[in-house]
């Protein structure tokens, strides 16, 4: 896995680039190239125009050759630019990619000290400093690949399913399909007409059926269930149950596929009247009836909407103001926190008004009426319920935080009860039916089935997908996909879309059949690992496994699923792990040649920045790229995630002269690793503490959260740490030469 | 005095009501009611009445509840001062969804006293109130020339054709149903 050459002596080439007038313009590259031939290790030193520039490329590489440098260090804009080139560049110049190092004085100095030219020049000759002390220290390192299955795992075989293992066989892949049920179709079965087309869900499901049984490519297993899941992206190996079957059946997959579904929620008996009258119902059984022609021609049918969703909080703005002015019962509305989910199951308000629709249309007769707090009917269903109003479908505003009353009543009606807040009064209508808008609630399979995948439930219990944003349908295990509601209230459309995403992630390993990794990865040294399963414990990736080798226990890394963060390095009490390209050594050479030269007063106070390369060290460019100016002080060191800083780092600051010290990471929630960053706020707390007992001041350490939009927000943390740091004074662990 | 609009707790849906509405003229638009309230917001009369609220009313209609509508007094309420329907998010004229709505209770058989009276002094004076002697030589005095004189036939007229149309509307004796 690592490689442990021998380290030869470094031979480290610098180049200044001077970026037309970007760089030029406020930095003195001519002085900072001499001064970096100084510098130890330092066997030549040059300045471009252009250094990403062909002439300027081919001067790397012809001063590789010329001068046998082993190092490359590139003082230039951010390592965000052009990092995989120069890496490149090195490559085609016979050097390893990962001995190339970035120092970025563009984004991060002149374009961000453009009126302090001098001071510029200095800040921009401790950045080179710190570069080379870094490239000295780094390794040779290669990608690890592992090959990756041509064969995928759909786990259920509803609509999602179905489209993701179709989706999946037409790309010439193997699927193996396994439903829980002894027919295909999920939920689709349960269904009578979709919006917004009006189709049939059976016809939909025969064609999605059809399109699965044709497909030799797909092994389709019903009556079985996922029993065991072991191996990582690329070889899973899964075990099958079969109901009629005694035997399991084992299958090996490179990709897996979750499409689990969700299920319908009931209230219990008998509130909202349910079980008091079968004609009190929920939307799905709605469905049944209309599909079975079973309706008739009632005189009136009212709907429910919210009926145990958006629960637990206050939704309806002036509902503390109806509790004061008594036109509520204080009593009442204690009682109506019930069970339900806190969340909104969005398919429900078009579904209502979609089988509002339907009864209208086959007994114009009727009165349908929908008690509703919100009505949320997006894209192009703002049309359904405009043709709902138009065809005379009434529409009245209810507190759902208030009970409604469903009870039988005189003449075979049911009386529901509930407060109209347009009318602020409690009322009842006398209908013949209640249908309950009810949420899609998590699957109760979803327990077992994360544990069996090792992915996370989220905080409503339905899967919980990587990001939002940069990872809808992944999970935080690579190699295993969401498709369907599964992870959340999707309607008909959202599912197949879903699956298809899905189905685009699983061929992106698929297709090319390898999966080559960074090499940013960790290790565990197993001599002084003690197996105290730290690491396993909070690495969001299930990357470390406690295995036994030889008798003893120890952590063992998956280099595969490992992300390269660093948390578990920064957690290890033994400082058994390595995060190669960010060891230890690597890092503590930058902190501690930030300031080890004659800085002078161009950095006082003296104020070091641990930043995490997608938020942070992102916020910092984005200062620059907006031209923003604030104080020299500042010396950044990029690290993958501020999950790394080990407190340890933050003493060795104080040490090396630093008289402030700003850990920042993502915004909590949006750790590029998931966790790194609720890492980092733990060992905050717990160095605040520690630094005390240094004699240091609390407030000379900051964390501080900056995502990679706030340029502004960056700038004003400078600021603001330097006039705090410049009151405060020197750091008292520092030799103030008089 | 006819009754206050009593509006009902319970309410028995009955679309019927609405649909006769909206047959009315000016009465199609009435479906476009979503019950904001800008209309009682704005309305003149509201401010000085208790009861008379024209988006309550809208709202009932639209339930149903045809008897608490016509029976009560508060339709007969609206000034037709158009403000409402002036600021109608929807584009609904309320002052005319009241006509029609009064003209629906006339056809019901619900007409109020002070209306009855109206009607039948037209129909013997030709005008609302009698024009007698003080009134004419109040005229002269002003230097105003004479009114015309009632048509009696055009009243013979009006006379036959709301006593076979609307014979609810007629009656002297103030008595409303």
């Amino acid at each position: 896995m690592g490689e442990y050459g021998k380290r030869e002596e470094p031979r480290v080439g610098v180049f200044i680039c001077q970026c037309g007038t970007n760089i030029g313009g406020v930095v003195n590259c001519e002085d900072v190239v001499e001064y970096a031939r100084t510098l130890s290790n330092v066997a030549h030193s040059e300045y471009n125009m252009y250094t990403c520039s062909e002439v300027g490329l081919s001067a790397i590489k012809e001063a590789i050759k010329k001068h046998n440098l082993n190092r490359v260090v590139v003082a230039s804009c951010t390592p965000r630019t052009h990092e995989t080139l120069f890496r490149r560049t090195c490559k085609e110049a016979g050097l390893n990619e990962y001995l190339f190092e970035f120092a970025n004085i563009r984004e991060q100095c002149s374009w961000v000290h453009m009126n302090e030219p001098e001071k510029a020049t200095g800040k921009a000759k401790d950045i080179v400093r710190m570069a080379v002390a870094r490239a000295s220290e780094l390794e040779p390192r290669s990608e690890v690949e592992v090959d990756v299955d041509r064969s995928c795992l759909v786990i259920g075989g509803g609509i999602a399913g179905l489209t993701a293992a179709s989706s999946v066989a037409r790309q010439g892949f193997k699927v193996t399909l396994v439903e829980k049920e002894s027919k295909l179709g999920g939920k689709l079965k349960q269904l009578h007409l979709v919006y917004p087309t009006f189709q049939q869900a059976s016809e939909i499901l025969q064609d999605a059926v059809k399109s699965v049984s044709e497909n030799e490519n797909i092994q389709l297993l019903t009556s079985s269930t996922v029993e065991e899941v072991s191996g990582f992206v690329g070889s899973f190996e899964v075990t099958v149950r079969r109901q009629d079957r005694p035997n399991e059946l084992k299958v090996r997959v490179g990709t897996i596929i979750v499409a689990t579904g969700a299920t319908n929620y009931e209230p219990p008996r008998p509130s909202y009247g349910y079980g008091v009258s079968d004609r009190v119902v929920t939307q799905l059984k709605l469905e049944e009836i209309l599909r079975e022609n079973r309706l008739g021609r009632p005189e009136s049918v009212v709907m429910v909407q919210c009926v145990g969703a958006r629960k637990g909080e206050t939704w309806t703005p002036g509902f503390e103001e109806l509790k004061k002015s008594g036109l509520v019962d204080e009593a009442e509305s204690e009682r109506s926190v019930e069970e339900g989910f806190p969340y909104c199951s969005k398919i429900c308000c078009v579904n209502a008004i979609k089988n509002a629709l339907i009864i209208k249309d086959r007994s114009p007769n009727t009165d349908v009426i929908i008690l509703y707090s919100d009505i949320r009917a997006y894209k192009e269903y703002e049309r359904l319920y405009s043709d709902a109003r138009k065809k005379g479908v009434k529409f009245i505003r209810y507190i759902m935080e208030l009970p409604v009353e469903v009870k039988t009543s005189d003449g075979g009606k049911l009386d529901i009860s509930f407060f109209n807040t347009l009318d602020r009064r409690k009322m009842s209508l006398l209908a013949d039916y209640a249908v309950l808008s009810t949420p899609l609630a998590p699957s109760v399979d979803n327990l077992l089935l994360s544990k069996t995948l090792r992915i996370p439930i989220g905080a409503d219990g339905f899967l919980l997908e990587a990001h939002p944003k940069l990872g809808p349908v992944d999970t935080s295990t690579q190699g295993i996909f969401l498709a369907g509601t599964a992870a959340g209230p999707l309607d008909l459309a959202e599912s197949i879309t879903s699956a298809k995403a899905a189905t685009a992630r699983a061929s992106s390993l698929m297709t090319p059949g390898r999966l080559a990794k960074e090499a940013v990865t960790t290790e565990v040294n197993p001599t002084k690992c003690d197996a105290c399963g730290l690491c396993e414990a909070i690495c969001p990736f299930v990357a470390p496994r406690i295995v036994t080798i030889d008798g003893r226990k120890v952590s063992q890394i998956n280099p595969i699923l490992c992300n390269g963060c660093g948390t578990c390095v920064a957690a290890c009490p033994r400082f058994a792990i390595t995060l190669y390209h960010y060891k230890d050594d690597q890092i503590v050479s930058q902190v501690r040649t930030a300031f080890s030269d004659e800085v002078g007063d161009r950095a006082e106070p003296r104020i070091l920045m641990f930043t995490c390369t997608y938020c942070s060290y992102a916020g910092a460019d984005l200062a620059g790229v907006s031209r923003l100016q604030y104080p020299t002080n500042v010396r950044i060191l990029r690290l993958p995630c501020s999950g790394r800083v080990d407190p340890y780092l933050v003493f060795e600051a104080f040490k090396a002269g630093a008289d402030g010290v700003i850990i920042s990471g993502c915004h909590p929630g949006d750790c590029h690793f998931l966790s790194g960053n609720r890492m980092a706020e733990q060992r905050y707390k717990s160095l605040q503490a520690a630094l005390d007992s240094l004699g240091v001041e609390k407030d000379r350490v900051q964390l501080e959260w900056i995502s990679a939009s706030e340029g502004q927000l960056f700038a004003k943390v400078v600021k603001d740490m330097t006039d705090k740091i410049r009151a405060l004074g020197p750091n008292p662990m520092r030799v103030v030469k008089e | 005095m006819e009754p206050d609009l009593d509006i009902p707790e319970k309410i028995r849906p009955d679309p019927s009501f609405m649909e006769e509405v909206l047959k009315e003229p000016d009465g199609e638009k009435l479906r476009y009611c979503f019950n904001c309230g800008t209309c009682t917001a704005s309305c003149v009369v509201s401010r000085h009445t208790e009861k008379y609220r024209p988006r309550m009313i809208l709202h009932l209609v639209s339930l149903g509840a045809k008897e608490a509508i016509l029976r009560s007094k508060e339709i007969w309420l609206c000034a037709a001062c158009n403000t409402c329907g002036e600021r109608c998010p929807q584009g609904v004229n309320i002052a005319d969804g009241m006509n029609v709505l009064r003209r629906l209770a006339i056809k019901h058989g619900y007409v109020p006293a002070s209306i009855r009276a109206l009607v039948s002094r037209i129909l013997v004076h030709g005008r609302i109130y009698e024009v007698d002697e003080f009134v004419e030589e109040e005229r002269q005095d002003l230097g105003l020339p004479p009114l015309p004189s009632v048509d009696k036939k055009f009243i013979e007229k009006l006379s036959e054709k709301i006593h076979s149309k609307s014979p609810s509307i007629v009656g002297s004796d103030g008595e409303s149903k």
